[in-house]
């Protein structure tokens, strides 16, 4: 089945320039129907109140982390199947161990470019 | 206190530190701990409140004198932050050369914008030109952040200075209860090459690594595809 391109994703990172660099790369990719959260609590207020396709999200924020929000929305029962892409630049060993206990679908560490981001896009959601 | 209570309080403290001097040829803070320590043997409780006090004051003082060398201590060998500062400062070297390294890219993306706007003509090149100018103009937030980095690189050269002195000043042996160990006693011991989570996830923030030193995305697609 063809990924709908009109899908909500959602872009989680404190930082305006990367939300706005991810966001134009999703535009690249075909996808628009982006929203943007400036941290972990922001964005699980908005998936709560608006489930999204995809989340997209840093690690490293305040007051909640990404890792926060993975592990929250893993345990919120209708949030719970919701395909995460952590992209932070955290990248020890124990980071990508720890994001995939908490169930992150895939990891991508900065600084990273369109093609990658395109690549774990399709290994999560499927081809477009 | 009493004129006898000084005097004796007195030589008890010139003999310490006369005795220090000759056996170690310097005295060290933690030297002056102990011979507070000592002098408050001398004082009795028993004898007045008085006595009380001044030993009281006395062994708080050499408590303090004891645990600030634990604190500098344990700034010089706790293996996360023994490097913090040398970490820090070629973090921020490394803020530098890649803003200086975006900053290059941008220009050139704008001169590349230029060389194809010019001949377009009228309006629309005016509009580019000016547009790429603004670039131009925004890219010197390069110079001035890097200088500001420069500073904040030479303020934690003079921290480390200092933080070096005064550990010269306490003495290089080590407190009887240093407790530099943080991170290995709360993960115990880890095999040679084995991956320990730390207990905390507040502990998993650790920002970009240096260049070279960090997980390449090659060997974190590995590592996910084997767990």
């Amino acid at each position: 089945m063809p990924v709908d391109k009109t899908m909500h994703i959602l872009v989680v990172d404190d930082y305006n320039t990367m939300r706005r660099i991810i966001r134009n790369l999703l535009k690249q990719l075909g996808f628009d129907n982006v929203e943007e959260a400036s941290d972990g609590a922001d964005a699980f207020k908005k998936l709560q109140e608006k489930p999204a396709g995809l989340v997209i999200s840093d690690w490293n924020m305040e007051p909640m982390t990404g890792l926060e929000l993975l592990k929250l929305v893993r345990a919120h029962p209708t949030l719970k199947n919701t395909p995460f892409i952590m992209v932070t630049a955290e990248s020890k060993p124990e980071n990508v161990i720890a994001a995939k206990q908490a169930g992150v679908s895939n990891y991508i560490v900065k600084p990273f470019n369109a093609e990658t981001l395109k690549t774990k896009m399709i290994s999560v959601i499927g081809e477009f | 206190m009493s004129n006898d209570m000084q005097s004796k309080l007195g030589r008890t403290l010139l003999t310490s530190m006369i005795s220090a001097r000759e056996q170690k040829g310097d005295i060290t803070l933690e030297d002056v701990g102990g011979i507070f320590m000592k002098m408050a043997s001398t004082l009795s409780p028993a004898n007045g409140l008085v006595d009380q006090f001044v030993h009281q004051e006395i062994a708080r003082l050499a408590k303090y004198i004891t645990d600030a060398k634990q604190e500098i201590f344990a700034i010089q060998t706790n293996e996360k932050s023994e490097d913090a500062i040398l970490d820090a400062s070629q973090h921020l070297d490394e803020v530098i050369k890649s803003t200086e390294e975006a900053t290059n890219t941008i220009m050139d993306a704008a001169d590349a914008v230029q060389n194809a706007a010019s001949g377009v003509g009228g309006e629309k090149e005016q509009q580019i030109m000016d547009a790429t100018t603004r670039i131009y103009d925004a890219c010197t937030f390069q110079d001035i952040t890097g200088q500001r980095i420069t500073k904040v690189i030479r303020l934690l050269a003079s921290i480390e200075e200092r933080i070096g002195k005064l550990n010269d000043l306490f003495g290089s042996e080590p407190p009887i209860a240093a407790n530099s160990d943080v991170n290995g006693a709360a993960n115990g011991a880890a095999k040679a090459g084995e991956i320990v989570l730390p207990k905390d996830d507040k502990d998993l923030l650790n920002g970009p690594q240096l260049s070279g030193q960090g997980t390449s995305q090659a060997d974190i697609d590995k590592l996910l595809a084997g767990l």
